[in-house]
């Protein structure tokens, strides 16, 4: 097996081949050093590589699986972290203070730790995760983020970092975070999968605050599958996170379902969307109904857009409200992040807490649609990767208005992005199960279950690293 | 006498347009205010056009019928012995 056939293996394989001794931790921490500093690097996707870090913890993992110390599925495997996410000792820059570090670390990296995970980089984000507002690419001190699939486009935000170096082959997974589609927008993008876990499944303390109400860490993998395993290892209770959760999670069962779903299909979920995303959102509805009912069904009525905006809009100011009230966003990077925010000083409280009034009867309605079904379907987004110079609408409109995302984020319930084909310019496209609260084994099994059924994590970049050079699908960048 | 709210159909007061962009342009200068001044001509645009959207969206959201007790999503509790 070549670098690059290993680079591209999900962690179930990567296990098995650790466990046989086909290769170590150490050989494949090197394997992802050479890549993440050679495609990651060239993606703007890596703020600093933890190459000691890195070596010290493939070392003591490979003596671990050797004497017959097996901590689990990540035993192992190295990975990313975005980089709002603290590491102790380690810079964690937030994508715009270079120099800031802190002594704590966060609760996901020591999971990640104890199941023997080996961390490899810290990577890009966009400057405090897009939370002041931004309307182009190049709004992060690392740089505009490049697409795998084609370098001439961009990620997506805000874990721009976490989905270029899973979908380049540069690390098996990442953590990425999300408030209002950082993970799922990305994972479309980039062809990866990306976890937006029930609120309070997994823990943010040691992660930059910018929403409380709405902020949660997740996997960015190559699969569903390695989302499941890898959200096992990092979700639980946490004293210090006072949102998080006490129910236990556990991915790993004997036999995961794989058929006799329920699925309900967000109707007009393709309007306005681009004919490769809605033709490929077709195709896999085609390889569900072999596995599952199909209902369409109606998204409840409800001013989504409006209740994020206003809640993003109180608690993004309220988060950062000394910086902003010190001028400190005349230095960020996004021309729209220097005044845009700022406006969260005269939102009135009393129109906040009527959005958060409105959120819960989003909740409830929402979820109780849910819990009618195994997974509500929509595509991810209605567009393939835009340009990496190019300034886009904020929220992308026509884009962004696929409300099942907006419905998830408000009412705190897992979704999980899959990639389902590949669209104009040979770019990824996506489509997303979002489930009830606490039901992320049935959104994953049937994630899963697509991706068994049509191949699409066979897929990747062209390129001798998995990245597109000089073209794509044989077209020209 | 003052008539009781109600959860029927939303009584807030709906501005006029011009209110309401009197209304905004206040707004940007008591942002302006908060930071002496200092802004430059882009800061206050992204300004204009975040006060305007917020301006637009919490009026839709004041459309939208809430009866007296219907809570906030976010549940203050004496768990603990904390506010948590």
């Amino acid at each position: 097996m070549n670098e690059e056939e290993l680079a591209f293996l999900g962690i179930r394989e990567l296990g098995t081949l650790l466990r046989s001794g086909e290769i170590s931790p150490t050989e494949l921490t090197e394997v992802c050093l050479r890549r993440l500093d050679d495609v990651g690097r060239s993606l703007n996707a890596v703020v600093t590589m933890t190459e000691d870090v890195a070596r010290r913890e493939a070392v003591l993992a490979g003596a671990e699986l050797r004497a017959g110390l097996d901590r689990g599925p990540l035993h192992g495997i190295p990975y990313g972290l975005k980089d709002i996410i603290s590491a102790a000792g380690l810079p964690t820059t937030w994508g715009a203070f270079p120099d800031q570090r802190f002594d704590t670390e966060a609760t996901v990296t020591r999971k990640l730790r104890d199941a023997g995970a080996i961390l490899v980089a810290k990577v890009a984000t966009i400057e405090l995760a897009g939370g002041m507002g931004y309307d182009n690419p190049n709004a992060s001190i690392s740089g505009a983020p490049g697409n795998p699939w084609h370098t001439g486009k961009w990620t997506n935000g805000s874990s721009s970092g976490p989905s270029a170096v899973v979908g380049a082959g540069a690390v098996p997974f990442a953590i990425g975070s999300d408030t209002g589609g950082s993970i799922l927008l990305p994972a479309a993008f980039t062809g990866t999968a990306g976890l937006r876990a029930t609120y309070g499944r997994v823990s943010r303390a040691g992660a930059m605050t910018l929403c409380w109400t709405l902020d949660r860490l997740g996997p960015m993998c190559r699969s569903a599958d390695d989302c499941g395993l890898v959200l096992e290892a990092i979700a639980g209770a946490d004293p210090r996170d006072p949102a998080s959760l006490t129910d236990s999670y556990s991915y790993r069962r004997p036999r995961p379902r794989r058929e006799g779903f329920r699925f309900g299909v967000i109707a007009g979920s393709c309007d306005g969307a681009e004919p490769e995303v809605s033709a490929n959102f077709r195709t896999s509805l085609a390889a569900l109904a072999e596995i599952g009912t199909l209902e369409e069904v109606e998204l409840p009525d409800l001013p989504y857009d409006d209740v994020a905006e206003v809640v993003m809009g109180a608690e993004a100011y309220a988060a950062f409200d000394e910086f902003i009230a010190a001028g400190g966003t005349a230095g960020l990077t996004a021309a729209k992040a220097r005044g845009h925010r700022l406006a969260g000083a005269v939102l009135p409280a009393h129109d906040y807490i009527r959005a958060q009034r409105i959120r819960r009867v989003i909740a409830a309605e929402f979820g109780e649609l849910a819990s009618r079904y195994d997974a509500l379907l929509a595509p991810s987004l209605g567009v393939v990767a835009s340009g990496r110079k190019e300034d886009f609408e904020y929220m992308l409109p026509g884009a962004f208005g696929r409300p099942l995302n907006f419905a998830g984020v408000l009412s705190g319930t897992p979704t999980v992005s899959v990639l389902n084909g590949l669209g104009r310019d040979g770019l990824p496209t996506g489509i997303q199960f979002a489930g009830a609260r606490l039901t992320e084994n049935a959104i994953l099994d049937a994630a899963v279950a697509l991706e068994t059924r049509t191949g699409t994590t066979a897929l990747r970049p062209d390129g001798p690293y998995g990245v597109a050079a000089a073209s794509v699908n044989g077209r020209p960048v | 006498m003052t008539e009781a709210p109600t959860a029927i159909g939303s009584n807030y007061p709906r501005l006029s347009a011009e209110s309401s962009a009197a209304v905004a342009r206040r707004l940007i200068e008591i942002v302006s205010l908060h930071h002496g001044e200092t802004l430059s001509a882009d800061q206050l645009e992204a300004v204009r056009v975040c006060v305007a959207a917020q301006l637009a969206a919490t009026e839709r959201l004041h459309r939208f019928p809430l009866a007296n007790d219907q809570e906030p999503a976010f549940t203050v509790t004496g768990r603990s012995g904390v506010v948590a």
